[in-house]
């Protein structure tokens, strides 16, 4: 039992009370000098000071003191001094009388009127680290003599000192990596804003890029040329993090300038790769292809720098690739890029880069693994097929290792079935189901089909009557009905002249609320594949595309 | 799109035929809900509706919630193909009670 009274309870109710200063406040230098000065007053003491080692690890700085004397911002050179030594020795330097000490430095004594007799110092440790230490000098009153006691209370204040710096050290590494993370996620938002929007379902290139962290070094681009044709561009900067992520901005910037004018593939990249020369630096370097689709003879022509091969999957399954020979970007200036022309034929041509052929947890994906990929999702239309098989590529849990970049060109155009022109009456909305079905079983559809793409269209037509010419019935609507044999999936176009629909209000609502309305986009959007508004092509009124897969069966349960 | 009305002791039968759609969804919705306002239970007939489209839907979804405020009971009876494969569609067929046919709500007639 100790006597509340005495001396021994009385130095743990003073460091308790110096404990219960450090939790409440979260100001740490106030935190260290209002302690440092209790256990200054607390000794009677001349003075104090509290000495960090600078990051280097040369000097041991003063981040503050009390006393006659201001030293805060002395840097003292570490190794040398009784400061150094409590430090170097993790251990708690008593000094009674310092003239004695070979230790020792007269240097401020010198320079200022202060003498210093004694001095007491404490390391500052974490983990058995010192890094830094807390000086008190000369004792006076009664007993001007450092005691053992004295020694025990200061190790005290120097732990829990040690404690709190360490302690607002690690939340200022924590403030700042957050800092630099939502940096990056910044860039990382703006390099997404280089990369294309998404084209509308009818436009006949389609890219994706997921990348590994927040930004990327890959890239892919298109862009509608004056004269229709498309320019297109896929690349991967070697390396990773920031570095690529800036040359990429570079090359894509660069790529999306000269495409418009450099109307050939070779020579653009020639033009690209020697500005990329005259800049790069650190070894770093573009694997990129660079082309040109017409849409209207589905002629490629395109050159690559040092990338890997682009594949043309033609109309029968079989795969056709195209080997490069030529360097990277970055590396040599002054030489040229050949051209390669190919033509599709019904085929889809693709462009990928190596975060594609080399995902895989167990075991790479390889060309072959793509091959299957690109068969497996044959089927679906362009922006379906590149997210599943990236879905599939990034499914596996495991973090990407690299970005995954893909890109696809297919002719959008589909074989006309038929043109069917309606009044915005519902009276004739039968008629219109009934041609419809007729088309749709002509084109070679199932029966379960049939039914589904009749309950979509005459949703899609609902609209366009109520919603669109809000129920008059002396307007007129267009479908087109198309066959893209490619993909063999039926196309709806479905044409009106009312005002431009507000996309974000077309949505499906929740199924929970039962309620009447409201069901017709739920049913297009659950039964079509795609459902799209497009840029209408007089520019005025509203082009739904919908296009829906022939190889769906019974999507309405019909037994 | 044709209808009858005919009754089976307390029990309202609407027969729909042909294809309920936004031009004839009007006419279904009129003739169902004065039957639901008189008070007796309704079964609405199906077996030779052929089409029906989210108006014909939302229609009987109507029906239904002014029924169930008078207590009445509301039923559909053999909705067949299509018909049946949107109901689903909108996740109805475990809202409206559906029956394969008449016969079997002879339970409101009494």
């Amino acid at each position: 039992m100790i006597d509340p009274d005495s001396h021994l309870m009385q130095e743990i109710e003073f460091v308790a009370s110096l404990g219960a200063q450090f939790t409440e406040s979260m100001e740490l230098d106030e935190t260290l000098r209002n302690a440092t000065l209790r256990v200054m007053e607390h000794l009677d003491a001349e003075a104090a000071s509290v000495f960090l080692l600078n990051p280097e690890g040369t000097h041991l700085v003063c981040r503050f003191c009390a006393g006659p004397m201001d030293v805060t911002g002395l840097a003292v050179p570490f190794g040398k001094g009784i400061l150094s030594r409590a430090v170097i020795n993790n251990s708690l330097e008593m000094v009674l009388d310092v003239r004695g000490d070979k230790d020792f430095d007269a240097k401020v004594d010198e320079e200022t009127s202060f003498v210093t007799h004694s001095i007491l110092c404490a390391p500052l440790a974490m983990k058995g680290k010192p890094f830094g230490a807390i000086e008190i000098i000369n004792k006076a009153g009664a007993h001007p003599l450092f005691t053992i006691k004295d020694g025990r209370l200061l190790s005290a204040l120097a732990s829990l000192s040690a404690f709190a710096i360490h302690h607002a050290r690690m939340t200022a590494e924590r403030v700042a990596q957050e800092s630099l993370r939502q940096e990056i996620r910044l860039a990382g938002e703006i390099q997404r804003n280089l990369l294309p929007r998404n084209p509308e379902p009818r436009f006949p290139i389609f890219g994706i890029n997921l990348p590994a962290q927040d930004i990327s070094g890959d890239f892919y681009s298109h862009v509608v040329l004056a004269d229709g044709r498309i320019a297109f561009s896929l690349g991967d900067v070697s390396g990773k993090g920031i570095r690529a992520s800036m040359l990429m901005s570079k090359t894509i910037s660069l790529f999306q300038c000269l495409c418009k004018t450099m109307l050939q593939p070779g020579r653009l990249l020639a033009a690209i790769n020697d500005e990329v020369v005259e800049t790069s630096s650190h070894g770093m370097f573009v694997t990129m292809i660079a082309g040109i689709y017409d849409p209207a003879t589905e002629n490629i022509v395109f050159a690559n720098a040092g990338h890997l091969p682009p594949m043309l999957r033609k109309a029968d399954g079989e795969f056709e690739v195209f080997e490069a020979e030529m360097p990277p970007l970055g590396i040599l200036s002054g030489i040229g890029f050949p051209d390669e022309k190919v033509c599709l034929h019904g085929g889809s041509f693709y462009l990928y880069s190596d975060g594609v052929t080399e995902a895989g947890f167990d075991q790479e994906l390889g060309e072959a693994g793509l091959k299957a990929l690109l068969n497996e999702f044959a089927k679906y239309p362009l922006a379906q097929r590149l997210r599943g098989i990236v879905e599939r590529l990034s499914s596996s849990g495991q973090p990407l290792h690299d970005d995954i970049t893909l890109l696809v060109i297919e002719s959008a155009a589909s074989y006309p079935v038929g043109v069917l022109r309606f009044p915005s009456d519902p009276a004739t909305l039968k008629e219109m189901r009934d041609r419809v079905r007729d088309m749709v079983e002509s084109a070679g559809a199932a029966a379960g089909l049939t039914e589904a793409i009749v309950v979509a269209v005459n949703e899609a037509c609902m609209n366009v009557i109520q919603h669109g010419y809000q129920g008059r019935s002396d307007e007129e609507y267009e479908l087109r009905v198309g066959h893209h044999k490619n993909r063999h999936a039926m196309i709806f176009e479905l044409l009106d002249h009312a005002l431009p629909v507000d996309k974000a209000k077309i949505k499906s609502r929740s199924l929970e609320d039962v309620r009447p309305g409201g069901l017709g986009v739920h049913f297009i959007r659950h039964l079509m594949d795609e459902m799209e508004f497009c840029a209408p092509p007089d520019g005025y009124g509203n082009l739904l595309y919908m296009s829906i897969r022939m190889d769906k069966q019974n999507l309405l349960e019909i037994s | 799109m044709t209808h009858t009305v005919t009754t089976h002791g307390k029990l309202q039968i609407l027969a729909l035929s042909g294809e309920v759609d936004m031009h004839s969804s009007p006419i279904v919705r009129k003739v169902m809900l004065d039957l639901v306002k008189t008070g007796s239970p309704v079964v609405i007939e199906l077996s030779a509706v052929k089409y029906m489209d989210s108006s014909g839907v939302a229609t009987l979804v109507e029906g239904l919630q002014n029924a169930r405020k008078l207590g009445q009971g509301f039923v559909l009876a053999a909705p067949a193909g299509s018909v049946l494969g949107v109901i689903k569609l909108a996740r109805l067929d475990k809202v409206f009670r559906i029956v394969a046919s008449v016969a079997e709500c002879d339970d409101l007639a009494v």
